[in-house]
């Protein structure tokens, strides 16, 4: 595996660890409430941190082991196979992202919550910053 | 998995007659990471028209003589 590839792998969990966080507290929120919990910056702040800190600390945990390999001069590098493998996943991102993006609009229209709204879209980006990372990874392994 | 690209090379073969050059020789030589020399390697990637000249030249070689098409 590439020092990208790992890269984007530990984003990848961490995205998915931060995002399932975020909704493990909304939902918890939500049935003490006994309705949908409405967004709260300090909950969304500390979705950020999470997300943050466990993908920095992921590349430099995994800048100083690669640093110590035989792949230590390539830590960083980014060369034409990474970047059709950047070009290929982001296209397919784009569509996740969107779908991400325009399934919680129309709900808003039928549904006009915008808590409902605002926590949805966080799952679209979750879903869609997690796809990218995956997709990542899934083309670093295919033949092309 | 995608199917492989028709494209067949002799890199590894060229590289070990060279000294036993390493991949992380060849790919500082080509401007290349190692993921990418071992990825042409395996006949998982096929590299970009430059790097194949890149490739040929470091071996004193022609195009031909380092890739071919599946079959031919």
């Amino acid at each position: 595996m590439s020092f990208w590839e790992k890269g984007y792998l530990a984003t990848g969990l961490a995205v998915l660890v931060a995002g399932s966080g975020y909704f493990a507290i909304v939902w918890k929120q939500s049935l003490a409430l006994g309705s949908l919990a409405p967004p709260n910056w300090i909950l969304f702040s500390a979705y950020l941190v999470v997300l943050m800190a466990l993908s920095g600390v992921s590349f430099l945990l995994l800048g100083r082991a690669e640093a110590r390999s035989d792949d230590g001069p390539e830590v960083g590098d980014f060369d034409e196979r990474d970047r059709l493998i950047r070009m290929k996943s982001l296209s397919a991102t784009s569509h996740v992202l969107s779908l991400g993006v325009y399934v919680p609009l129309v709900w808003f229209l039928f549904h006009q919550s915008g808590d409902l709204l605002f926590h949805s879209l966080i799952g679209g980006l979750v879903l869609a910053e997690a796809t990218m990372c995956f997709l990542h990874v899934f083309n670093y392994n295919r033949a092309y | 998995m995608a199917k492989r690209p028709p494209i067949t090379n002799r890199v590894r073969e060229l590289r070990e007659a060279h000294d036993q050059m390493s991949q992380s020789a060849l790919a500082k030589a080509i401007g290349v990471t190692r993921q990418t020399v071992i990825a042409i390697e395996r006949g998982k990637y096929s590299p970009s028209l430059e790097s194949a000249f890149r490739i040929a030249r470091v071996f004193g070689v022609g195009l031909e003589d380092v890739f071919g098409w599946e079959g031919d």
